[in-house]
């Protein structure tokens, strides 16, 4: 995984920073108001603080206390809320409370998830450790006592069957341009449609039928969302909008969609550096789908050979990739459920091959990664049916490879390939690109691909504006150019 | 009607801000090829849009359907595509600037109408879609008469009319009749508006059979008869008027599938029904509106329902109308 830095996992590290306190300071400043407070002697030790933040260990109620003091939260409220939720109130977010899972809560998360993907977002992972363990014992629990199908009745207004149908295949259609479009320019439509479903949940009466189909939908639509902002990057969003997804899909009982929103959970805590958590999500998500579909065991098994290669489990990963392949011969039987039809469009050998690629890499043998991944043409790249963000990201995962084999011409243009690829360059996207190529910038030929890229720095924003010939792009990743990216003040439309 | 009025074109009728409807293009996008399967996809999503409409009214969908237009104008000023991808991208965004503008209009949003409205016609000039600009002028005279403004919306439906015949939308030259009836109403020209009225049902009855991808789809024999009812009442004709709500009670008209449409409809045959003294089928009428108001959101079918039950309130003492009223009163506090 190309994993963000500034990603920060827990809400107290998040707390911590905004206070500008190094964790041994910290942990001094703790251990100082918890004296002071009456609470007697604490040790102030770096590595107390760095096991709260982990999220496996919870401070002492009185040492809570004394974190809470020092950030002017009142007692009240730590016990009232508990740890971690506490921390969230401190920083301004609304803490995550599993057990609270009601329509009118879940749908104000998919709002709050529509709003933090549209402003500045919290740079950490709320549901991890102790809150993860707590989301995934709700999960099972209400699974293994069917829910009652949701039903509104007494509003004014109501949504029919019939408006669901049109909804669906509203949905549906984005879903398809999805394999034509990136992220980019199409998380807005996909982020309207959650604000409509959350506000036909919440402020409309529906029969049961209706209410299954409209959680369904929901699902669905936050389940593209959080693909969208993973792919952005911003890991805590792409979380909002999975736990949504979860929260939906359990609520009308259909655990096997549960399962697949676990199994996209698991992907922010892998790219947000945290294999363990996504290797629970899977294990849980297991236990949710007792009866899974062939290609719900084959992401399930992707995801683990993903997981135990960051941990450096070479057999366990290696297991699992091999389990993933054995799993997707079978994919085509379950051709009737519902993963498999979320699924079809993306869920491919080629797909298969890439988390092989990345699993291999992970593991340190970028040679046997390269012979998973997408072999770069001397030309133009091969028509894909892949999502442009996808293809994109395999190609800079080709280009990782080449780097850790010393073939430097190779990874600078699979990365101009992979610039290529996309209509708009996330900052994220392209901190990758610097992140991987920065440790060569002293080699001419990557100086020249980095500067180039720095010619599309937009101070404070999100994306980056690529450059305005795709054939420049292509010369110069071709190597035929060492210049193609300049600049132009006026837009492209050839077809115009 | 005077001369200076007749140079007028539509053109000048639309002058609006255009920042009304100002689409925020990231100015990062640039720089995609992109074929007829997004077309073929963006399509699919305007045409679902367009059902969701009628099934929702417009309340809930300002987002969904500005998201559209700016996806479709987004890859209009920084995708790369040949020339019929591009002239099938321009055909989106007149149509996804219709339903902008028919969103806005519902909502009682005149001025973000007539700035999508605008939008939309520069979108159908250059695309060349002559069905398109027809149906885009014929809406906006629509919503010109629906605030008293009849003489920009004849010129805009003779505008309308040439478009049509041009691009031999004959849906669209029924509609463009049958609200020309409504102009001439309220211009009390009876002869007109009846002659008007006749050419709206000759040109449906040579329409083809249901077709969702055509913008006018929704223009059917019963709406023809509705425009005329909706006409003969504004002539204060109202006895006349009740036959041409007919449909509504016969099933002709699919209620469920357009319970907006519906329940202004019923608007309309209960203040026919008033007019005509006919208290019990007048309340009938309001109720069953009433109950459509359950399934949309839309401003036009509670102002319609507002105003129906003012008239009837004036009635009070006769007990079926004070039930009603009790009512809507209810409805109105309810959540």
């Amino acid at each position: 995984m190309f994993r963000d830095e500034r990603t920060v996992r827990h809400p107290l590290v998040a707390l911590r920073k905004s206070a500008s306190f190094s964790q041994p300071r910290y942990a001094e400043a703790v251990a100082k108001t918890h004296t002071a407070l009456g609470f007697g002697h604490m040790a102030a030790r770096r590595e107390k603080v760095s096991r709260w933040e982990s999220g496996r260990v919870e401070p002492e109620l009185t040492a809570q206390f004394a974190i809470a003091c020092l950030h002017h939260v009142p007692r009240e409220l730590v016990e009232r809320l508990g740890w971690p939720h506490w921390l969230h109130a401190a920083i301004g977010k609304a803490p995550t409370e599993p057990n609270l899972w009601t329509v009118e809560n879940t749908a104000e998360a998919l709002r709050d998830a529509v709003r933090s993907a549209q402003g500045q977002s919290r740079s950490y992972l709320t549901v991890s450790g102790n809150t993860l363990s707590s989301l995934t014992d709700t999960v099972i629990t209400i699974l293994n006592s069917p829910p009652v199908p949701p039903e509104r009745n007494g509003c004014r207004t109501v949504t029919t069957n019939g408006t669901a149908t049109l909804l669906e295949a509203h949905i549906t259609a984005l879903e398809d341009m999805q394999q034509q479009l990136d992220a980019a320019l199409l998380c807005q439509a996909a982020r309207t449609e959650v604000q409509l479903l959350a506000e036909l949940l919440t402020d409309t009466g529906y029969d049961r039928d209706t209410g299954i189909r409209l959680h369904h939908l929901a699902a669905r639509a936050a389940g593209l969302c959080a693909e969208h902002a993973l792919i952005f990057g911003d890991v805590a969003t792409a979380e909002t909008f999975s736990v949504a997804s979860i929260q939906m899909s359990t609520m009308v009982g259909h655990a096997e969609m549960a399962a697949f929103y676990m199994y996209s959970l698991a992907a922010s805590h892998l790219e947000a550096g945290d294999p363990c958590d996504s290797l629970h999500l899977v294990e849980v998500a297991r236990r949710a789908a007792p009866k899974p579909s062939p290609c719900l065991v084959t992401l399930f098994f992707a995801r683990e050979a993903q997981a135990w290669a960051l941990l450096g489990r070479r057999d366990a990963a290696a297991r699992a990739i091999e389990a993933a392949f054995a799993s997707y011969g079978s994919t085509t039987e379950a051709v009737d459920s519902d993963v498999h039809l979320l699924t079809k469009r993306w869920l491919t050998q080629r797909w298969l091959n890439c988390v092989a690629g990345t699993t291999w890499l992970s593991l340190g043998e970028p040679r046997r990664a390269l012979s998973y991944f997408m072999p770069l043409s001397d030309g133009k790249l091969a028509l894909s049916a892949d999502s442009p963000d996808c293809v994109a990201l395999e190609l800079l995962y080709t280009a990782k490879a080449y780097l850790a084999t010393d073939e430097l011409e190779q990874a600078v243009r699979s990365a101009g390939h992979a610039v290529q690829m996309l209509s708009t360059l996330s900052a994220h996207f392209l901190r990758q690109i610097r992140q991987l190529f920065l440790p060569h910038q002293a080699v001419p030929r990557v100086q020249d691909f980095l500067a180039k890229l720095a010619v599309w720095d937009v101070p404070g924003s999100a994306f980056i504006a690529y450059p305005t010939s795709d054939s420049a792009m292509a010369r110069y990743s071709s190597g035929e150019e060492s210049c193609g990216l300049e600049r132009s003040t006026t837009p492209v439309a050839d077809g115009k | 009607m005077n001369c200076a009025m007749r140079r007028q074109s539509y053109d000048e009728i639309l002058r609006v801000p255009h920042d009304v409807a100002r689409i925020d293009i990231p100015t990062a996008y640039a720089d995609r090829r992109i074929g007829f399967s997004v077309v073929r996809a963006i399509k699919s999503k305007i045409s679902g849009l367009a059902s969701l409409e009628d099934s929702l009214g417009s309340g809930r969908l300002h987002s969904t359907a500005k998201a559209e237009l700016s996806l479709i104008s987004t890859l209009l000023a920084r995708a790369t595509y040949d020339p019929p991808v591009g002239m099938a991208l321009q055909t989106m965004a007149a149509e996804a600037a219709a339903e902008c503008a028919w969103i806005a209009f519902d909502s009682g949003q005149h001025s973000v109408a007539d700035a999508y409205y605008s939008f939309g016609l520069q979108a159908a000039n250059t695309a060349g879609t002559a069905c398109l600009k027809s149906y885009l002028l014929v809406n906006l005279a629509f919503q010109r008469i629906e605030i008293g403004q009849t003489s920009d919306a004849f010129i805009l439906l003779r505008a309308a009319e040439s478009a049509a015949h041009e691009g031999q939308a004959v849906r669209v030259t029924a509609l463009v009749h049958a609200v020309r009836a409504l102009v001439h109403a309220d211009w009390g020209d009876a002869t007109a508006c009846a002659r008007a009225t006749d050419s709206a049902r000759s040109a449906i009855q040579r329409s083809e059979a249901h077709n969702s991808t055509d913008p006018a789809y929704w223009v059917t024999e019963s709406v023809v008869e509705f425009f005329a009812g909706t006409a003969l009442l504004r002539l204060g004709r109202a006895k006349d008027a009740i036959g041409h709500f007919e449909m509504l009670h016969s099933g002709a008209f699919p209620v469920q599938r357009y319970p907006r449409d519906a329940a202004i409809y019923y608007s309309q045959a209960a203040t026919a029904h008033l007019k005509a003294g006919n208290f019990d089928t007048a309340v009938d009428c309001a109720d069953a509106a009433l109950k459509l108001l359950d399934y949309v959101c839309s401003a036009r079918a509670t102002e319609a329902m507002t105003h129906v039950s003012r008239a009837l309130s004036r009635y009070r003492t006769i007990i079926p109308v004070r039930e009603f009223l009790d009512r809507f009163q209810e409805r109105g506090s309810s959540p």
